[in-house]
C-alpha cells in the first residue's frame, strides 16, 4: 500500500508514447482548428461559426447531408440485401470468397481510382455509354452526368453497399437458428419472427452501421473532387478550396466550415456508440 | 383450455441427406403424459427424430400423428408443441418474463393474463425474482429454465427437449434434470427428451429408447434396458459391464464354471466358441480364496458401493458391492469369482475390451447413489 | 380440438409451398449476387477494356506511354511506396511496443487506448489536412515541406485499422502466459519479444501492415492539399487530360489494392476491415 499512483505510473509511462502522438497530430491540430474558428482578429467571436448559416455554404451542408444520407440509405438496403444473401443458404465457396473479397476491395477502395473507373465507364467517352450509345442511340452520359449530384450518389454506392455488406455479416451470423425455430414452436408466423424477433435484434447494428455510412460519405473527398470538382457544392470540397488557397482566404471561415463537418460526424459517431451500446446487454 | 397430453405416433419414418439415411424405417409411440428418453450417441438419428416430430424436418416417408391427427406435413407452429433447445434459444432483447408471455401474446392473450402466467410458470422454475432479466444476465442453468418455462407456457399437448442439458456442468445438470422430471410430471405433458447422456435417459425417462443407426434398437423402461439387454450394444451403452469369456454348452453357457441360460436367444452368435458373456458388476460376487484365479488390485470407493478391480485370468474385472463389504478385500488378496444371475446376455468377442465401462453407475431402480 | 381443425387443411399443401419458398429464397439470393457481381465487375471491365486499348486498335499501351511520357511517374510511385513503408514500419514501431506493454504491465488502461485508437475515424482526411495546416503552419512551419511529413497523419488516418488488428492477435496470443513461460524458462525481455512474442505475432504484423500499406497507396486528400506528389495526386493531374491513361493507372492500382487485400484475407487476418480512409 505505498500510494496508487506510484504502481500506476508505468502503464501511464506505456501509453504516454501514443498518447503524445495522437496529441501532436491529431488532438492539436483538431484542437487549433476548432480555436480558430471561434477567433476573429484574435479576439473571440461566433463570426466565423455564424456564416456557415450563409445561404451558400448552408447548401454546402444541406447537399452533404442529402448524399451523405441518400448513399447510406439506399447503400444501407442494398448492402444489407447482400449481406443477408451471402450469410444464408447455400452457395459454393469459391462464390462466397469472390463475392466477399470484391466486397473488401470495394468498401476500401481509394477514392481517385474510383473516379476513373466510373469515368471509364460511364463518363462521355466511356465504354458503357458508347456501347449503349451504338445499341440504342440513348446518350447515357447526358442522362447520368457523374459530375453532378445523381453521378456522385451513383459512385458513393459503390464502396457504400459493399461496406455495408462487410459491417452486417456478423450480425447475421449472431442470428441463432434456434430463434425462428423456437418462434415458430410458439406459434408465430414467418412475418411475426420478422416483427418481433429478428428486427428488434438486428436494428442496433443496422442502425449504427448506417450511421457509420452516412460519416464516411461526409467526410469523402478524394472522389467527389476528381469527379465533380466545383460543380457539386458540398463541404469536403469547399475546405479543399480554402486549404488549396483557391478560394478568397480567410483562415478562421476555412476552420469554422472543418468545425461544421466534424461537429456533424461526431453526431453521427457518437450517435453509433450509443446505439450498439443497447445491444451490448443482450448478448449471451 | 384445458390441457390434453396428446398419444404421439411416428410411423415408418425415413429421411435421408444426401443420400445419407439418418432415419430408417422408424416407428415410435409415446403414451398421453408419459416422458420418454431418446438415448444413443451422436449421428443415430434421435434428433431429427425429434425435429421430425416438431415440424422442423419432412420425413421422405411415413407418418406423424398427434393426438390421432395426421401432423405429418403441419407447420410447426400448428402442431401443439413446446420446445426446449441445447442453448441459446431464448430471444436476447427480451426479459425472462417476456419470453415466456411471448407464446401467449401471439396467441393473443390479454396483458394481464400473459403477466400472471409467465409469473406463475417462472414461479414454477423457481426464477420469480429474476423475470426482469434479460437472457444475457442469466446462467446457462437459468436460461434453460426459462426456456422450459416459455416452452410450457403455451400449455403444449408434446413437450421437445432436446439436449437441453448438455451445455450446463455437471452438478447444474444433475439439478435440473430432476426439476424438469418433477415439472413434466406436475404438468402432465407428453414429453420427449433426446440426450446422449445415459444417466439422465435412465434417471428421468418413463420409457427409454436406445437409438442406432436411425432405428430404435431397444425401448423400454430404464430397468428393463438396464437389466434385460437385448444387445450387446445396449448392455454397454446403458451401463458398465464386464465381458468374461464363455463357452456355449446344451442348455445355456458355461460362465466362470456355472451353467447359466441365454437372456438373448435372438441375437446371440451361434458359434459355440469365441464368446462372451456380458455381466454387470454387481452381479459377480467375490470371496476369498487362497485358491481362487482373482487377484485384487484395487479398490474405487463411490460411496455407498465401492468397486473392487481385480486381474482374472489376464483381464480386470470390476465388482461391485456394498462399501463396507469392499474392505474385506485388500489389494494382493486372492480371490474366487462368482455369477449371482441366472441368465446372460451373449456376443462375441472382442479382443482386448477393457472390462470397466467409463461412468459410474447412478440408478434410481437399483437403488444406487454417487 | 379446434387446433385439429386449423391444421387440417394446410397439411396437404404445405410440403409443395415449403419446397417452393425454399427455392424462391434461393433464386433471391442468386439472382442479388449476381447483381452484385455485376455491379462491381462493370467498372472495372470498362476501366481495363478503356485504359488499355483505342478504338479499332484492340489492346495497346499506348494512351499510358503517350500520358507517361515527359513525366516522373517514376519518382511519383517511388514517394508513394516510401511513404507506404514509412507509414507502415513507423505504426508498428509506435504501436507493437505500447500494446505489448500495456497487455503485460497495464490492462487497465487498454480501454483507453482503444477509444484513443478510434477518434481518427471521427476526423476525415480533409479534416485532418485542415488542422495539420493551421497548427504546423504556425509551429514548426518548416516541417510540411518535407514529403515525409506525410508520414504521421497517414499514420493517424490508418491507426484505428492497425491498432485493432494488432490488438486481436495478441489478445489470441494468451500473451501473459506465453510472458510467463518464457520468462521461467530465464529468458530476458527481449528474448521473449524477439524470440516467442514476435513469431506468434506475424499474422497480426502482415495484416496491420497490409491494411495500412492498401490504404495509404489510395490516400488522395492529405497529399494533394499538402502539395506533395504522390502517385495518386499524379494519377489526377494525368487524368485531366488524358482520361484512357489514368483509367489504365486506375485499374493497376485496383489490382493491387485487391492483391494485398487477398494476402490479408489469406493470412486469416482480415476481420478487421470497417472503413476506407483514403477518399
Amino acid at each position: 500500500m505505498i500510494s496508487p499512483t506510484r504502481r500506476r505510473l508505468p502503464g501511464w509511462v506505456g501509453a504516454a508514447p501514443l498518447l503524445i502522438f495522437l496529441t501532436v497530430f491529431l488532438l492539436l491540430p483538431i484542437g487549433a482548428n476548432i480555436v480558430t474558428s471561434f477567433r476573429v482578429k484574435g479576439e473571440f467571436s461566433l463570426a466565423s461559426m455564424a456564416k456557415l448559416l450563409e445561404p451558400q455554404y448552408l447548401d454546402a451542408f444541406i447537399q452533404t447531408f442529402n448524399l451523405s444520407l441518400l448513399t447510406a440509405v439506399i447503400g444501407g438496403a442494398v448492402g444489407l440485401l447482400l449481406a443477408w444473401a451471402l450469410a444464408t443458404g447455400k452457395k459454393p465457396a469459391w462464390l462466397q470468397n469472390l463475392v466477399m473479397s470484391f466486397s473488401a476491395v470495394a468498401s476500401q477502395m481509394g477514392g481517385v481510382a474510383l473516379a476513373f473507373a466510373f469515368i471509364a465507364t460511364l463518363g462521355v467517352q466511356g465504354l458503357v455509354t458508347q456501347l449503349v450509345l451504338q445499341l440504342t442511340g440513348w446518350d447515357l452520359s447526358q442522362s447520368i452526368q457523374l459530375a453532378s449530384f445523381s453521378g456522385l450518389v451513383l459512385v458513393y454506392l459503390y464502396f457504400q453497399i459493399p461496406l455495408m455488406a462487410i459491417l452486417m455479416l456478423p450480425a447475421f451470423g449472431s442470428l441463432k437458428k434456434q430463434w425462428p425455430e423456437a418462434a415458430y414452436s410458439l406459434g408465430a408466423s414467418r412475418l411475426r419472427y420478422l416483427v418481433d424477433i429478428a428486427l428488434p435484434i438486428m436494428w442496433p447494428p443496422i442502425a449504427g452501421s448506417l450511421l457509420l455510412l452516412f460519416a464516411n460519405a461526409f467526410g469523402a473527398y478524394a472522389t467527389a473532387y476528381a469527379l465533380a470538382g466545383g460543380r457539386v457544392n458540398l463541404v469536403p470540397i469547399l475546405i479543399g478550396f480554402f486549404i488549396s488557397g483557391d478560394v478568397m482566404s480567410d483562415e478562421s471561415f476555412a476552420a469554422a466550415l472543418v468545425t461544421g463537418m466534424i461537429i456533424v460526424v461526431v453526431a453521427a459517431m457518437g450517435l453509433r456508440v450509443l446505439v450498439e451500446r443497447k445491444s451490448r446487454a443482450w448478448h449471451y | 383450455m384445458t390441457r390434453d397430453s396428446a398419444e404421439v405416433v411416428l410411423s415408418s419414418i425415413s429421411k435421408s441427406y444426401a443420400g445419407k439415411k439418418v432415419l430408417d424405417n422408424l416407428d415410435l409411440s409415446m403414451k398421453p403424459g408419459e416422458l420418454l428418453a431418446l438415448l444413443g450417441p451422436s449421428g443415430c438419428g434421435k434428433t431429427t427424430t425429434l425435429r421430425v416430430l416438431a415440424g422442423m424436418e419432412t420425413p421422405d416417408a411415413g407418418s406423424v400423428h398427434i393426438g390421432g391427427a395426421d401432423m405429418t406435413h403441419a407447420p410447426v407452429r400448428g402442431r401443439g408443441i413446446g420446445i426446449v433447445f441445447q442453448s441459446y434459444s431464448l430471444f436476447p432483447h427480451m426479459s425472462a418474463a417476456q419470453n415466456v408471455a411471448y407464446g401467449l401474446r401471439l396467441a393473443g392473450a390479454s396483458k394481464s393474463r400473459r403477466g400472471a402466467r409467465a409469473a406463475e410458470l417462472l414461479e414454477m422454475v423457481g426464477l420469480a425474482e429474476h423475470a426482469q432479466k434479460h437472457p444475457g444476465q442469466l446462467s446457462g442453468g437459468q436460461q434453460q429454465r426459462v426456456a422450459l418455462a416459455r416452452a410450457l407456457a403455451i400449455e403444449p399437448r408434446v413437450l421437445l427437449l432436446d439436449e437441453p442439458l448438455s451445455a450446463l456442468d455437471a452438478q447444474v445438470r444433475v439439478h435440473l434434470r430432476e426439476e424438469i422430471k418433477r415439472i413434466q410430471l406436475q404438468s402432465g405433458t407428453t414429453t420427449l427428451l433426446v440426450t446422449h447422456d445415459q444417466e439422465e435417459a435412465l434417471t428421468i425417462g418413463d420409457r427409454v429408447g436406445v437409438m442406432l443407426g436411425g432405428q430404435i434398437e431397444q425401448l423400454g423402461t430404464p430397468e428393463q434396458l438396464y437389466c434385460t439387454p437385448r444387445t450387446a450394444f445396449i448392455s454397454e451403452f446403458v451401463g458398465a459391464v464386464n465381458r468374461i469369456s464363455a463357452t456355449a454348452t446344451t442348455g445355456g453357457v458355461q460362465v466362470l464354471g456355472k451353467l447359466l441360460k441365454i437372456s438373448n436367444p435372438q441375437t446371440a452368435p451361434a458359434s459355440a466358441t469365441g464368446l462372451e458373456a456380458l455381466v454387470r458388476p454387481e452381479d459377480l460376487v467375490l470371496r476369498a480364496d487362497a485358491a481362487g484365479a482373482g487377484i485384487v488390485e484395487s479398490a474405487v470407493l463411490r460411496g455407498a458401493h465401492s468397486s473392487i478391480m481385480l486381474d482374472y485370468q489376464g483381464r480386470t474385472l470390476r465388482v461391485d458391492l456394498p462399501t463396507h463389504e469392499a474392505a474385506a478385500f485388500a489389494p494382493a488378496c486372492r480371490v474366487s469369482v462368482s455369477v449371482r444371475t441366472g441368465a446372460v446376455l451373449i456376443d462375441s468377442a472382442k479382443t482386448a475390451a477393457p472390462a470397466a465401462a467409463p461412468a459410474p453407475l447412478h440408478h434410481p431402480a437399483l437403488g444406487r447413489i454417487a | 380440438m379446434a387446433l385439429l381443425e386449423r391444421t387440417a387443411a394446410p397439411a396437404v399443401q404445405a410440403p409443395a409451398k415449403a419446397a417452393e419458398r425454399a427455392s424462391a429464397g434461393d433464386i433471391l439470393r442468386t439472382v442479388i449476387i449476381a447483381a452484385a457481381l455485376l455491379m462491381f465487375f462493370l467498372p472495372l471491365v470498362a476501366t481495363a477494356i478503356f485504359g488499355f486499348s483505342l478504338p479499332g486498335q484492340g489492346f495497346t499501351l499506348d494512351p499510358l506511354r503517350e500520358a507517361l511520357a515527359g513525366t516522373t511517374i517514376g519518382a511519383q510511385l517511388l514517394n508513394t511506396l516510401n511513404l507506404a513503408m514509412l507509414s507502415t514500419a513507423g505504426s508498428l514501431v509506435l504501436l507493437v511496443p505500447t500494446l505489448l506493454f500495456l497487455h503485460l504491465k497495464a490492462p487497465g488502461l487498454l480501454r483507453f487506448t482503444e477509444w484513443l485508437s478510434v477518434v481518427p475515424y471521427v476526423v476525415p482526411g480533409i479534416a485532418l489536412v485542415a488542422g495539420a495546416n493551421l497548427f504546423f503552419r504556425a509551429v514548426a512551419p518548416g516541417f510540411m515541406v518535407s514529403l515525409y511529413s506525410l508520414v504521421p497523419f497517414y499514420m493517424v488516418l490508418t491507426l484505428p485499422l492497425v491498432y485493432r488488428s494488432l490488438d486481436a492477435g495478441i489478445r489470441a496470443l494468451d500473451l501473459r502466459t506465453l510472458w510467463a513461460a518464457s520468462e521461467s524458462l530465464g529468458a530476458k525481455p527481449w528474448q521473449s519479444i524477439v524470440h516467442v512474442v514476435l513469431p506468434n505475432l506475424r499474422g497480426a504484423l502482415l495484416g496491420a501492415s497490409l491494411l495500412s500499406c492498401a490504404m495509404v497507396l489510395g490516400e488522395y486528400a492529405i497529399a494533394a492539399l499538402l502539395l506533395h506528389s504522390t502517385f495518386p495526386v499524379f494519377m489526377v493531374q494525368v487524368g485531366m487530360n488524358e482520361p484512357r491513361a489514368a483509367a489504365a493507372l486506375s485499374f493497376l492500382t485496383i489490382l493491387a489494392t485487391w492483391l494485398l487485400l487477398a494476402v490479408l484475407a489469406r493470412s486469416g487476418s482480415g476481420k478487421t476491415t470497417a472503413k476506407g480512409g483514403s477518399r
